[in-house]
């Protein structure tokens, strides 16, 4: 792996994460929906005034989350498949980069809730699917770090299957669901043209940093993988206890 | 005098509320009966006129007064949601919370790893030199029970 992407990645994902903290309380509007009903105009029980600033983090999380566990899931079937050591590096390195990005995206989201809907949680369909992507990925890491090295089939098994969720999660949405859309036909790209360069400079930034903290951990998969040999090769020599 | 007087207390029957079981024919005998005597009194009728409009007014002004005051409840609370900031510095501020720690716990466990291969690659290179350069210290007296450690089982505990 290129020893510069990791710096190149991180330096480019701060610049962009100042622009795009600028842009976003400055160069986007706030969100007001309005609905006419007769001639009146009225406020729209979508608008979310400056509370809809959440969106241009929450969302390209969501992105990233999606991104980092089908990276996941396709370098554990080439893992499963090829029995290659390095789709195993990504796909572990890739699952924990994941659940951070869970987190924070079920972190926010639920923030956002308090804020839309007066609840911190709400088994909504897409909520509950979100959540339970994220403890599947906190499954896989812990099966990674406390069953063994022997553990890697199984791990496989359980990314692939989170990878298997991620579409009931995008398109579960359907006319009943009260999850807020990117946009009014739930397109991201039929959104208010005034929020779209901000929405996709932060998608931009977020898929940088995403493939900083990937590149960082897999070389750190890798250490840990030659600290184990290291050990073994110690053990057989007789220097380590 | 006696007509203003009758007058109100027209309207006062006219405003009150009619009996459900009241008879229609007496509501239409009564309007008939006020419409004539209004005709044939101007000043009459303008004193019922004057008394039906300061009613009117009167529950138009506390409609208005309670349309205002919904209003200004209304906006109130809109402003208070429009400027509510505390939701979006506590989003931001998990976000980077979460980032920062998984930044720190990665930085902490890649400097342990550094450490740890440097401290095993140099444990390593110490046990294959060690046939070159024999121990240096002094051979050590076996005790008594003690029997001499085998240099091919040496770390096999």
């Amino acid at each position: 792996m290129n020893r510069y992407l990791v710096p190149i990645c991180a330096s480019l994902g701060a610049i962009g994460f100042v622009l795009t903290i600028w842009m976003i309380f400055n160069s986007t509007p706030t969100q007001v929906d309005y609905q006419t009903d007769e001639g009146h105009v009225f406020l729209s029980g979508s608008s979310l005034f400056f509370n809809q600033k959440i969106f241009y983090y929450h969302v390209p999380h969501a992105f990233m989350l999606f991104a980092a566990v089908a990276t996941s899931g396709i370098a554990s079937i080439l893992f499963l498949t090829k029995r290659v050591q390095k789709w195993d590096d990504i796909a572990l390195a890739t699952a924990e980069v994941a659940a951070v990005f869970g987190a924070v995206v079920l972190v926010t989201g639920s923030i956002w809730a308090k804020v839309a809907w007066d609840r911190w949680w709400i088994w909504e369909k897409r909520l509950t699917m979100s959540l339970l992507l994220w403890l599947t990925l906190i499954g896989y890491v812990l099966v990674r770090r406390f069953a063994g090295a022997s553990a890697d089939r199984l791990a496989s098994g359980m990314a692939v299957f989170a990878m298997i969720t991620l579409p009931f999660i995008y398109f579960m949405v359907g006319a009943d669901d009260s999850h807020p859309q990117a946009g009014p036909d739930g397109n991201v790209a039929t959104q208010d043209p005034r929020m779209r360069p901000t929405f996709y400079l932060s998608v931009l930034t977020f898929l940088l940093w995403f493939v900083a903290l990937a590149a960082a951990r897999i070389r750190g998969v890798r250490m840990e993988r030659e600290v184990r040999e290291l050990r073994e090769r110690g053990l057989d020599a007789g220097v380590l206890a | 005098m006696k007509r203003h007087l009758f007058a109100l207390g027209l309207v006062a029957a006219l405003s009150a509320p009619i009996p459900v079981a009241a008879d229609a024919g007496d509501a239409s005998a009564l309007r008939e009966t006020c419409t004539k005597a209004m005709n044939a009194d101007p000043g009459f009728a303008k004193s019922i006129v004057i008394v039906a409009e300061k009613n009117y007014r009167k529950a138009s002004y506390e409609q208005i007064e309670r349309e205002n005051k919904e209003i200004v409840a209304n906006e109130q609370q809109q402003e208070r949601f429009a400027k509510n900031e505390r939701h979006v510095i506590l989003a931001y501020a998990a976000m980077w919370v979460l980032a920062a720690g998984f930044l720190i716990m990665l930085w902490r466990r890649q400097q342990g790893l550094v450490a740890e291969i440097a401290q095993l690659h140099r444990d390593l290179a110490e046990a294959t030199a060690e046939p070159a350069a024999p121990a240096k210290a002094p051979a050590k007296k076996p005790e008594k029970g003690e029997t001499k450690p085998d240099p091919a089982t040496k770390g096999d505990d």
